[in-house]
């Protein structure tokens, strides 16, 4: 349950970049990249994780549903540091005067929602391992 | 069982990509163009925004503003700027004004368009309005080492007061920069 909704909350906290990519950072150097590849990243991520890994990877599939899972918080995480920093100091040239509120409240709360689900599923499978 | 996953995992991607993409309003495009002289409304007029005043507006009722780094009438905003406030831009005619609009002129920009410009301000539109809106009122941001405060410009040649507008939009008035 975790790890579906971990899983959508990744691949929105893509949607939202590739929306704000189109709407107002294709143009800004570097930062409408890292949205680009953001979009990219999260929606290998949070496709993998809704597969069904374990059983197409076979042996390996925990261990890669672990690193799918780590790769996404990870993502998103950093994506959550990065908004924060670029409003408060320029990042990659670029600071944040906060143009679409909306959308950094969307990217914000996928972002969060990312983090924490796929923690939550994280923990849980590995104290379900040891029991 | 691969085949109807793979189904369902390129419908997913599909429909994030279209509702991504939905909702675009493309960065740089013509959406601050002014529309051609002649065919309809002028290019800029007047409207009265509630807690602003009398603000110039394009001719589809977009708030128009200036910017204080721009007061020498020189073209500053370019590049990624542009995505964010969009030149007010005729075509080949001759822009047109409300009586009480101001005196109406047009600058050569770098790409080689023709900017609107009332009383000497150029005028741009802000990506973030909607018709009857003033959101980047008082909006502060940087491009090219420039620090750029937006204005909207009232009729009579002013310039609204930058704590006036849209107050759930506006933004913190820090630096910011890009």
């Amino acid at each position: 349950m975790a790890r579906g909704l971990g899983a959508l909350a990744t691949l929105g906290v893509g949607a939202v970049h590739l929306q704000q990519y189109f709407k107002l950072y294709s143009e800004v150097p570097t930062i409408g990249t890292l949205f680009v590849l953001n979009f990219a990243g999260a929606t290998v991520l949070g496709l993998a994780l809704l597969a069904p890994v374990e059983r197409l990877a076979g042996r390996r599939g925990p261990a890669l549903v672990t690193l799918l899972a780590l790769g996404a918080i990870g993502l998103a995480a950093t994506s959550f540091v990065f908004l924060f920093v670029s409003e408060r100091t320029p990042l990659f040239g670029f600071q944040e005067p906060g143009y679409d509120p909306a959308g950094i409240a969307a990217s914000r709360v996928s972002e969060v929602a990312a983090v924490a689900l796929l923690g939550v599923f994280l923990i849980a499978r590995s104290q379900h391992r040891r029991s | 069982m691969k085949k109807r996953l793979l189904t369902s995992g390129a419908a997913v991607a599909a429909t994030l990509i279209l509702a991504a993409c939905g909702g675009g309003g493309g960065g740089s495009s013509d959406s601050g163009s002014a529309a051609p002289a002649g065919g309809g409304g002028d290019t800029v007029a007047v409207k009265e925004i509630d807690g602003v005043g009398d603000v110039l507006v394009d001719a589809s009722g977009k708030a128009l503003y200036s910017s204080d780094v721009e007061a020498d009438g020189k073209v500053h905003c370019t590049g990624a700027c542009t995505s964010f406030w969009e030149p007010l831009t005729v075509g080949s005619g001759t822009p047109t004004a409300a009586a009480d609009a101001g005196k109406l002129g047009v600058t050569d920009r770098p790409d080689g368009t023709k900017q609107v410009t009332v009383d000497g301000k150029l005028l741009y539109t802000f990506s973030e309005d909607e018709p009857g809106k003033v959101k980047g009122n008082g909006f502060a941001d940087d491009f090219d080492g420039r620090h750029f405060t937006w204005n909207a410009v009232l009729a009579g040649g002013g310039s609204a007061d930058s704590s006036s507008g849209d107050a759930s939009q506006a933004p913190p008035r820090n630096d910011y920069g890009y």
